[in-house]
């Protein structure tokens, strides 16, 4: 019969990965390079999608005149790290008109930074959240302005 | 590939299975670096160490070109294998640093593994000892295994059990996931294709429960991927389809979790450099083989 490994060699072996598990779990926030990896930990009946159109109500594709770092996804991150930051309540379409209008107002301010304005080809820039929810086995959803902004050409 | 198959294989870490490891992981490091710390002018949402060490100085024109540099650098010393328990620690340093500061920006792209990777590594070379060959591997696999159980213990802690029985809701963050895509393309096809993978999971919850359930068992038994070189290919190969099953349904990926555990613990490209090894030799004319025998 295999003789098997003395504790302390087991401990070793696991050290690291304890100590890691242990840590962000005390830590109990994310503090890089602790972390909890709370991605998808739940999933709470809401979604959100910011997205942007012009004055005549097109939708303004983010690809088309925005780099990689202001797509779609990142603009959501920021939506999210805007409420968590100053630990204001996010989620089911129930956020606090002001605060959601300041973090159109930042995301806006984010999008436009370093932009030269005369490639835009529209004159506003109206930033939508899209808040989408399960009832009755049916995916609804609501589309919210939540920040309108002039562009000077 | 005979190797692959032999018991021998699974024994011991080979020098071009630890290269193999290192270009995978420096040239994925740089790539993400590189996505990561463009537009870094500003600290909107000071985060882990900034939010205790005021780095506005870092906050710059000249912090992309600077550490873009000094990452290359690190990481031609690293595949170089130069002065490793230096060049890690700084890997590690560069990496905390510029993570944390994308982080502050808002963006979450999750890279705390890479950034344990390089601690890890850096504490193996320190070590240095006589099993430093396994070490270096298997010290940045405890990490990436604390990782994934992190993740299952969050999901325990924050939604219990419900997590596997709330699993139809994922059918709106699906929805989500392609919304990201046509609001940033145009392309309705987008919208289209995740209306239809939302109707599949509504349409199908026992399989989406049994795959969330699945996937919750792998990561709290990640811990077996620790064990043996075998046992993390194993666990490798698990986590990849669970993965890949993910990125079926949801159409999401985490790179910064994904790509660490692949270069780790299945090595493809080493796989392929066997691969291409074996191919080699079997299309050599037997002449030229046997000089060599000889």
């Amino acid at each position: 019969m295999r003789k098997a490994p003395p504790p302390n060699r087991i401990m070793r072996k696991y050290l690291l990965l304890i100590f890691y598990v242990v840590a962000s779990t005390l830590i109990g926030k994310e503090f890089h390079p602790f972390s909890q990896f709370p991605m998808y930990n739940s999933f709470p009946n809401y979604s959100y999608v910011l997205f942007l159109k012009n004055e005549k109500g097109d939708i303004i594709p983010f690809g088309k005149y925005f780099p990689r770092q202001k797509y779609a996804g990142q603009v959501a991150h920021v939506f999210y790290s805007y409420f968590t930051y100053h630990g204001y309540s996010c989620g089911y379409g129930k956020e606090d008109p002001v605060h959601l209008h300041q973090a159109g107002k930042e995301i806006t301010e984010m999008l436009l930074k370093d932009e030269d304005p005369r490639k835009f080809d529209f004159d506003t820039l109206n930033l939508y959240r899209r808040f989408y929810y399960l009832a009755d086995d049916r995916i609804n959803y609501r589309d919210d302005l939540i920040y309108e902004q002039g562009i000077k050409r | 590939m005979n190797k692959v198959l032999s018991g021998k294989y699974w024994t011991s870490y080979t020098s071009p299975e630890w290269m193999a490891i290192k270009i995978s992981t420096a040239v994925f490091w740089l790539m993400i670096l590189h996505s990561s710390n463009i537009n870094m002018e500003a600290i909107p949402y000071p985060c882990g160490i900034f939010s205790v060490v005021n780095a506005s100085f870092l906050a710059s024109k000249y912090t992309l070109p600077v550490s873009s540099a000094f990452a290359l650098l690190l990481a031609v010393l690293y595949i170089a294998e130069k002065r490793m328990a230096i060049t890690t620690f700084l890997m590690f340093l560069l990496s905390l640093v510029l993570f944390t500061l994308e982080e502050s920006n808002g963006i979450l792209n999750r890279n705390s593994l890479y950034t344990m990777i390089f601690l890890a590594q850096a504490i193996a070379y320190y070590r240095n000892g006589t099993r430093l060959n396994e070490e270096r591997i298997q010290f940045p696999i405890q990490f990436i295994a604390g990782g994934y159980i992190l993740a299952g213990l969050s999901k325990l802690k924050v939604s219990g059990l419900g997590w596997v029985s709330d699993a139809p809701l994922v059918s709106i963050q699906i929805l989500k996931g392609y919304c990201y895509n046509y609001f940033t393309t145009g392309d309705i096809k987008q919208l289209q294709r995740g209306m239809m993978q939302a109707g599949f999971v509504l349409n199908h919850k026992l399989i989406i429960e049994c795959m969330c359930g699945g996937s919750l068992f792998l990561e709290l038994f990640a811990w077996i991927a620790v064990k043996n070189k075998l046992t993390a290919f194993v666990y490798g190969v698990l986590l990849t389809c669970m993965h890949i099953g993910i990125n079926f349904a949801m159409n999401i990926l985490i790179g910064a979790v994904f790509f660490p555990m692949l270069f780790f613990m299945i090595n493809p490209l080493y796989l392929i450099y066997l691969l291409l090894s074996r191919l080699y030799a079997s299309l050599r004319p037997p002449s030229a083989a046997n000089t060599d025998t000889a």
